[in-house]
C-alpha cells in the first residue's frame, strides 16, 4: 500500500470514527484516574488547588502553620500543604549519583510526602469545614535511566566549564585578595581579627563574582547550557510500586467536637517499564460514610508493547461497588494501536467497550491521526 | 534567575612540607562541576574531585604554610524534592581530618550557585 493509499484510509476511518470519538471518552484518563494521586488528600476532600504550600526547610513548616493557624487557637483555613519529611532536612552527603538505586528504606524515606488540607464545603447558613490528611510513598522508586545518567554526567562538566570561566575572570583579582588575606591574618592579634579578615575577603570574592556572573560571556555561557540541556529529563524507570492513603473529615460549624469521619481511601500502583514490554497495575478503594452507595474498589491493568514504529497496549479495569444494595459490577476494557506513518506523525485506534454497556456511547471505537514531534509517543503513565 | 553566590574561606592545619589532599562533594541530590586553584595554576578542573594531592607531586614547594587554594564550585538545581544545596570540602592529611561544608537555597528548579571557597593553610 503507498502512502497516498495509507493516507486515504487514514482519512475515510477518521471521518466515520468522528461522530464516535466526540462521544467516548479516551481510555486514557479514564484508566489514569485510578493511579495513586500526589496528593491524596487534596482528591479526598473534592479540591484542586491552585496554590499548594510546600515548605523546605521546618522553619517554613512551622511558620506555615503557626501562620495558617492564628498561633494554635483555630483550625487552619483554606490550606493545602504538601511536604517532604526527608527533604525538609540537608544532605550534604547525598550526591545524585547515590540516589540513581535505592532500597526499600531509602526508597520509602525519599518518596513519602504528606499531605493536608482544609476547605469550606458548606454554605454561608451552615458552614462545614472539611479537613483531611493523606500520605504517598513508594517503596521500590526504580532505578535512574543510563541516559538520564549520561546527560547528567554531560551536564556536571558544562557546570565544571562554567566554574573555569568564573575562575579564570577572577583568577588574578582573587590571587590579589588571598595575598592581603595572608598578610591581615598574620597582623592579627586575636581570633576576632583574624575572622573580621576572612570576612572582608570573602565579601571582596562574592562582589567579584556577582560582577562575573553579570557579564555577557557568563550569562552567555549559562544560556548556551541551558539550551543544550532544555529537554533534560530524570526519568526512572524497571519496578515501581507507590502507594498512598488518606481520610477526610467533616466538621459542621467548624466545631472540633462536631468532626467525623467523612471519607477515606486508599491506591496501590505499581508497574514495570522494560526496553519493549511495560504493565502498570492500579488499585483503588474509596468509602464514604456519608454516602456509601458509592463506596467502590477499581482494579485495573495496563500492558503497552512498542517497537520501533507501532505500539499495541490492552487495558483493563473492573470496579465492584461494596455497599448492600450498591448497583452490579462493572468493567470496561480498551485496546490501542499506535502506528507512526512518518516521523512524529501517528495514526492512532482504540476500540473496547466502557463500564456501563448499555449506555449511549460505551462502544469505543475512534481511529485518528496524531502529530508528536517533540518525542516518545508512547509513555508508561508511571511519572 | 540569578546565580546564587557563596563566597566562604575556612582554615586548615597543615604539617611541615606534607601534602594534603581535597575531595568536593556535592550533596543534597544536586548537580555541581568544580575547578581548583593553587599558586596561579588549575590543578583539579572536572566534575569529581576526589583526594586531589596540594601540591602535585611534582612541585619543588611543599610546603603548604599561609599559602591558600581557590575552589570555585558551579551547582545546578536538579531535584525537584529539595531547594537545598550543599558542598563539603573534605581535607585530609594535615593536623586532622577535616569537613567544611557549606549550603544555599536554591528556589528553582534548574537555578545556579556559585560557591566559591577559599582554604587558607596554617
Amino acid at each position: 500500500m503507498t502512502h497516498t493509499n495509507v493516507w486515504r484510509l487514514v482519512v475515510v476511518l477518521g471521518a466515520a470514527a468522528g461522530p464516535l470519538a466526540a462521544q467516548t471518552p479516551d481510555a486514557g484518563p479514564a484508566f489514569n484516574g485510578l493511579r495513586t494521586p500526589v496528593s491524596p488528600a487534596f482528591v479526598l476532600l473534592g479540591i484542586a488547588p491552585t496554590v499548594v504550600e510546600r515548605p523546605n526547610t521546618p522553619a517554613d513548616l512551622a511558620f506555615s502553620v503557626l501562620n495558617r493557624s492564628a498561633a494554635f487557637t483555630s483550625l487552619p483555613r483554606d490550606i493545602a500543604l504538601e511536604l517532604s519529611p526527608y527533604w525538609l532536612v540537608k544532605h550534604p552527603t547525598l550526591t545524585w549519583t547515590a540516589d540513581t538505586v535505592r532500597g526499600l528504606g531509602t526508597s520509602l524515606s525519599r518518596t513519602m510526602t504528606l499531605s493536608f488540607a482544609t476547605a469550606e464545603l458548606g454554605t454561608s447558613t451552615r458552614p462545614v469545614t472539611g479537613l483531611s490528611v493523606g500520605f504517598r510513598a513508594a517503596p521500590f522508586s526504580g532505578r535512574l535511566s543510563h541516559q538520564s545518567i549520561t546527560r547528567l554526567h554531560e551536564l556536571e562538566a558544562q557546570l565544571g566549564n562554567l566554574s573555569s570561566l568564573v575562575d579564570s575572570l577572577t583568577a588574578v583579582d582573587v590571587a590579589r585578595l588571598d595575598s592581603i588575606l595572608i598578610r591581615e591574618r598574620r597582623a592579627a592579634t586575636s581570633d576576632a581579627e583574624r575572622q573580621a579578615a576572612q570576612n572582608r575577603h570573602a565579601a571582596a570574592v562574592a562582589e567579584l563574582t556577582r560582577t562575573v556572573t553579570e557579564s555577557e560571556a557568563y550569562t552567555t555561557a549559562v544560556a548556551d547550557m541551558k539550551e543544550t540541556f532544555k529537554d533534560l529529563a530524570l526519568i526512572r524507570e524497571g519496578f515501581v510500586l507507590e502507594v498512598a492513603g488518606g481520610a477526610a473529615m467533616q466538621a459542621p460549624g467548624g466545631a472540633a467536637d462536631s468532626a467525623k469521619l467523612a471519607r477515606w481511601g486508599a491506591w496501590i500502583t505499581a508497574g514495570y517499564e522494560g526496553k519493549s514490554l511495560s504493565f502498570v497495575v492500579v488499585n483503588r478503594f474509596l468509602a464514604s460514610s456519608v454516602d456509601s452507595s458509592f463506596d467502590a474498589l477499581d482494579l485495573g491493568m495496563r500492558l503497552i508493547y512498542t517497537t520501533g514504529r507501532y505500539a499495541l497496549s490492552a487495558e483493563g479495569s473492573f470496579r465492584s461497588f461494596t455497599d448492600r444494595g450498591a448497583p452490579a459490577n462493572e468493567y470496561r476494557f480498551a485496546a490501542l494501536v499506535d502506528f507512526e506513518l512518518q516521523k512524529g506523525l501517528w495514526v492512532t485506534g482504540t476500540f473496547g467497550r466502557d463500564y456501563s454497556a448499555s449506555a449511549p456511547g460505551s462502544l469505543l471505537a475512534q481511529v485518528g491521526v496524531s502529530m508528536n514531534v517533540a518525542g516518545q509517543r508512547i509513555k508508561l503513565p508511571l511519572h | 534567575m540569578a546565580a546564587v553566590i557563596v563566597a566562604k574561606s575556612a582554615v586548615y592545619e597543615v604539617k611541615p612540607s606534607a601534602s594534603v589532599t581535597l575531595s568536593i562533594t556535592i550533596g543534597d541530590g544536586q548537580a555541581g562541576g568544580s575547578v581548583v586553584r593553587f599558586k596561579g595554576a588549575k590543578i583539579g578542573p572536572g566534575p569529581a574531585i576526589q583526594s586531589l594531592r596540594i601540591p602535585q607531586a611534582g612541585d619543588a614547594d611543599q610546603d603548604l604554610k599561609d599559602k591558600t587554594v581557590s575552589c570555585t564550585t558551579t551547582v545546578e538545581r536538579i531535584n525537584s524534592a529539595s531547594s537545598h544545596s550543599s558542598v563539603t570540602y573534605s581535607l585530609r592529611g594535615g593536623g586532622q581530618d577535616s569537613d567544611f561544608t557549606f549550603d544555599a537555597t536554591l528556589p528553582e528548579m534548574g537555578q545556579l550557585a556559585e560557591y566559591r571557597t577559599t582554604i587558607i593553610f596554617e
